[in-house]
């Protein structure tokens, strides 16, 4: 049947030539048609089988990875190149996720959803809301004063692709940019920061060594942002600094991948206000679960160092996805 | 306006991100058993050519069940098919096989492939790979030697010498299952 369907094109091709009275112009046209059918060969053969309304979820599970903190896809603390969501080149995909940050001294909630446009473009917005539990109290902000940043974040894929360029080393490369607005400009000033908004840009490159069957991201991010931007932005200085962040994650079977990750932060804030500990870097193990293409939970252990007070924060983290 | 951009000061950091990337950079070859690429040894994992045998029949009817696979195999010549791709399979293993079939890109690239399409193929093989207990780090080795194959398949610049466009739907006729019968 296939080689039928295959010899179509001559069939018709030599009924044509065979018809009488076709002239030099008759030839022409039908040359031309010929010239036309093979330049548009893959366009016309594109529309025959390909469904011709919107799919959805086409990517391969786990693919999309899960939610970072401030909303972009990636592993939990730094983001990927891979752009979130289900959807293919052909596809949108959009998720939504809510993370718990629990430590003896603080909590932070993180939320949010992003959209996955043809494995592009992923827009994304966010809310960090941090608790200062009895410390907000002991420092007289009161107990359980929360700041509050909201994230509006961009990515673009701009080149590679992390999963299927498995005979290169070219990696999956993106470029982001991240806006941050922080609810509480004015502590955040009184404490030394030089503005409560501000934009980190970065870009990520993410490589799955499927031979391997490891995955490898680092992500390099020019910031002025207090822990994040949960402190303001800026301070001892008001530049940007270039912090590193990277994850090393192995995919143990389809749908469980377990990794360390590691973020750097400026310490801008405790140079400006010796009153406050200086910050440290962040980093985690982790554990994530995608037991079917809609769904992921992460569990990590993550280390905040510093906040505010000399106490090391040891953290537990939970982290829910959805979306499609 | 040009941010002055400060360079990270602290070695000890990057060192502390570098080695952990390294040990499992270094640790992951340990798990998978050290190799990429065919081997015989990886061929043996797969069965031989039993076992790749047993493997296609099962791959080509899961995708016969998959609806967004089974249009592009409805109305193909499906033994020929699963003969080419145990060679193919076998060639890329490691095992005593040479490929003879078309180029890939000959074979696929008037098929309109999407992404979408390619995905849930290799979600059947991956499928049909756990129920013959292939072990996970092998189904990867092997995923990772016909991943590069996507770029052929999916929205591929027009090949060299083109066949000519279906001018038949592939799922306009469809014949029963009976019809191409087994190899
Ligand atoms: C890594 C992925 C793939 C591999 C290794 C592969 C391999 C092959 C091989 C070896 C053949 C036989 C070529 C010959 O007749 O000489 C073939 C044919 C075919 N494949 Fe694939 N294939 C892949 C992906 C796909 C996908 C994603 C689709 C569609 C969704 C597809 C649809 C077909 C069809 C319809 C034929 C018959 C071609 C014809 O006779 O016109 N293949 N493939």
């Amino acid at each position: 049947m296939v080689a039928q369907a295959q010899d179509g094109g001559g069939i018709v091709g030599s009924l044509w030539g065979r018809l009488p009275g076709i002239g030099r112009g008759g030839r022409v046209v039908v040359c031309l048609g010929v010239v036309l059918g093979t330049i548009g060969a893959p366009a016309a053969a594109a529309t025959v089988s390909r469904p011709e309304d919107p799919t959805f979820s086409g990517k391969l599970l786990a693919t999309g990875g899960v939610t970072q903190v401030e909303g972009a896809a990636g592993g939990g603390l730094t983001p990927w190149a891979v752009i979130g969501g289900g959807g293919t080149r052909e596809e949108v995909g959009a998720t939504a996720f809510f993370t718990a940050i629990r430590t003896h001294d603080y909590g932070m909630n993180a939320y949010g959803a992003l959209l996955g446009l043809w494995d592009r473009v992923e827009v994304s917005v966010a809310q960090n809301r941090f608790d200062t539990q009895a410390i907000g109290g002991a420092l007289g902000l009161g107990d359980g004063y929360a700041l509050t940043d909201t994230i509006a974040g961009l990515k673009v894929r701009v080149a590679g692709d992390a999963v299927y360029d498995q005979d290169s080393w070219m990696p999956q490369v993106a470029v982001g940019a991240q806006y941050k607005s922080n609810n509480r400009a004015s502590l955040v000033k009184a404490l030394g920061a030089r503005s409560d908004d501000g934009v980190d840009v970065y870009a990520s490159a993410t490589k799955i060594l499927l031979a391997q069957s490891l995955l490898l991201s680092g992500t390099l991010r020019l910031t002025k942002a207090n822990q994040t931007g949960l402190l303001g932005f800026g301070g001892a200085d008001d530049d940007y600094h270039a912090e590193w962040g990277g994850s090393a994650a192995l995919l143990l079977d389809r749908t469980l991948v377990a990794g360390i990750e590691y973020r750097m932060k400026p310490n801008t804030l405790a140079r400006a206000n010796p009153g406050l500990a200086p910050e440290d870097d962040w980093y985690d193990a982790f554990v994530a679960w995608l037991p079917g293409k809609n769904l992921a939970f992460t569990l990590a252990y993550v280390n905040l160092g510093r906040v505010v007070t000399p106490t090391r924060q040891n953290a537990i983290y939970l982290s829910l996805q959805a979306g499609f | 306006m040009a941010p002055h951009i400060q360079a990270p000061r602290r070695s000890l950091n990057a060192l502390l991100l570098a080695v952990p990337l390294l040990v499992a950079a270094l640790a992951s070859p340990l798990l998978t058993g050290c190799a990429s690429g065919p081997s015989p040894e990886l061929y043996q994992t797969f069965g031989g050519q039993p076992g790749l045998t047993a493997l296609v029949d099962d791959f080509m009817d899961g995708m016969m069940r998959n609806p967004d696979l089974r249009p592009y195999f409805v109305n193909a010549n499906r033994a020929h098919i699963k003969k080419e791709l145990v060679s193919q399979f076998c060639a890329a293993l490691g095992g005593p096989c040479a490929y003879k079939g078309m180029d890939m890109k000959m074979a696929h690239a008037r098929y309109g492939i999407g992404d979408r399409e390619f995905n849930a193929l290799v979600e059947e093989l991956q499928q049909a790979m756990d129920r013959r207990h292939i072990p996970y780090a092998a189904q990867n080795r092997f995923l990772a030697m016909m991943a590069p194959f996507r770029d052929d398949m999916v929205h591929p610049a027009p090949p060299p010498r083109a066949r000519p466009p279906l001018t038949l739907s592939p799922d306009a006729v469809a014949v029963p299952e009976t019809v191409p019968g087994k190899p």
